[in-house]
């Protein structure tokens, strides 16, 4: 018993260390994804309500693509494209650079990816979600198109937009787990290590399964605090969006 | 400025698209398109079963099980689905009871474990589902019936359950293409499906985009198939909607 608690401990026989790195990295990964993977996002559906057909069908087709392949697919594409992009730019400069991207970099650019294709459809149809007429009286008002974006659109953007981002976050946190096959050491890998080195399946499995629900509470509780401060000003959440339809 | 050129010059040459490389695997993309269409059918009825046990369980009066009910939701919904794959085919390998019981087939059978974590996780979301399709059946319907003397089981037989399938449709055929999605982490412990082609195939020719986008093809025809019979099962649904 004592045997197995001190194999989870700081001991010297202890994983405690190795699990915090990991922890550390998986955090470093999700977050980074999830803060470059919403910027891609919001660009990407800036992009799609500006542009004309044709710069929106590149759109479609990378959210489409991006969001009906798994993530899994998406993480091996950046794997072995990157390893052969950058074996191309080393040639390109006759060997006197070397190029090479680490696996943390391709675990972040194959997440961003996917976060950008599904944050986009969010900050689309949040969009969408602002009454039409709020719009036409900033125009009416005579705010130029910047300011009623900023002053009119944006605020009210956000209320729509962040149970869905919320939701998006989480399945990127889970998604990082994924970078572990291409021997990133983050927490799934450490603890599959710890796992089989221990020989103790339950006791490493389930700490990494209680670290990523801890994680996952925490954005949780984030979300209901800002969504709690973004909607202040709408009436007590008579059509809010997590309520799902408005009550007749 | 000639030298630098002709040293760019490989460099665009490995951008053309060379297909061949799936034209010549396309039994091998039928074979993994086979796999993962088993995986997907069979955690699907797995799901369904284990979902409707969930929802049945989480109804009932004695309080440890509404409690089991919502710790399983929260376990397999709030972790990675490659910590519960990975907990089943290489964690319960070691626990004896399992090892050489009943259950043996599940450590064994590499399939077998990747549809056992599939099933329990996509029955974790579907109860979700199910549960919430039934929370939007308007009370005064089931009241009414209760009124007119019908028993518990005729309620939801004929009068919430196909009201709640209709609620409840659209948010299963999303679960479903999640499913499909779910179905590549499989070839982490050794299933060859569809994207454990696409590894073997990228490793072997480097042709990664190629491959990427044939695979990824197959995969949206999945969605397309999910998504197409999911409305045609509504519309069917909605027969008396109809304008004649």
């Amino acid at each position: 018993m004592f045997e197995r608690l001190a194999s989870i401990g700081f001991g010297p026989a202890g994983w405690a260390p190795a699990l915090l790195t990991g922890l550390a990295m998986t955090l470093f990964v999700g977050l980074l994804a999830v803060v470059l993977g919403f910027s891609l996002g919001a660009l990407l559906a800036t992009l799609y309500r500006r542009g004309s057909t044709v710069t929106k069908l590149p759109i479609t087709a990378f959210v489409q693509l991006f969001r009906g392949v798994p993530e899994l697919l998406v993480i091996y594409l950046v794997f072995f494209g990157s390893g052969e992009l950058m074996a191309e730019l080393t040639r390109a400069t006759g060997g006197r650079i070397e190029f090479v991207m680490s696996g943390v970099a391709v675990g972040v650019v194959a997440l961003t990816l996917v976060l950008a294709a599904y944050s986009s459809e969010v900050f689309r149809s949040a969009f969408d979600a602002v009454p039409k007429g709020t719009i036409e009286a900033a125009v009416v008002m005579g705010m130029s198109r910047r300011k009623a974006f900023f002053r009119v659109i944006l605020p009210q953007m956000w209320r729509y937009a962040l149970p869905g981002l919320i939701n998006v976050a989480q399945s990127g946190i889970k998604d990082t787990a994924l970078i572990s096959v291409i021997a990133v050491t983050e927490l799934m890998r450490t603890s599959h290590v710890a796992a089989n080195a221990t020989h103790d399946p339950f006791l490493f499995y389930g700490s990494a399964a209680v670290i990523y629900l801890l994680i996952g509470f925490f954005i949780d509780t984030v979300g209901r605090f800002s969504e709690g401060r973004i909607a202040r000003w709408a009436a007590p959440s008579r059509k809010s969006p997590r309520s799902g339809k408005a009550s007749t | 400025m000639g030298g630098a050129i002709s040293e760019i010059a490989p460099f665009r040459k490995s951008f053309n698209m060379n297909f061949e490389i799936v034209w010549q695997n396309l039994p091998l993309l039928a074979q993994g398109a086979l796999t993962t269409a088993k995986l997907v059918g069979l955690s699907m009825l797995f799901g369904l079963a284990v979902a409707v046990a969930l929802v049945l369980l989480g109804s009932m009066r004695f309080l440890p099980f509404r409690i089991f009910v919502r710790a399983y939701v929260i376990l397999f919904r709030g972790t990675p689905l490659l910590l519960q794959m990975f907990f089943i085919y290489y964690g319960l390998a070691f626990v004896p009871f399992i090892r050489h019981g009943f259950l043996s087939f599940i450590v064994h059978d590499a399939t077998a474990s990747a549809v056992t974590a599939l099933a329990l996780n996509t029955g974790a979301y579907t109860s979700e589902i199910i549960r919430g399709a039934f929370l939007a059946v308007p009370r005064e319907l089931v009241e009414a019936a209760r009124s007119l003397g019908m028993k518990a089981t005729a309620i939801v037989l004929r009068v919430s359950g196909p009201l709640a399938l209709r609620y409840g449709l659209s948010a299963y055929g999303n679960e479903l293409t999640f499913l499909v999605k779910s179905t590549a982490l499989a070839s982490t412990i050794t299933v060859l499906e569809l994207t454990g082609i696409a590894r073997r195939l990228i490793s072997q020719s480097f042709a990664v985009v190629e491959v990427f986008l044939a695979i990824g093809l197959i995969y949206l025809v999945f969605n397309l198939v999910i998504a197409g019979g999911v409305k045609r099962l509504q519309v069917s649904l909605q027969k008396h909607d109809r304008p004649i």
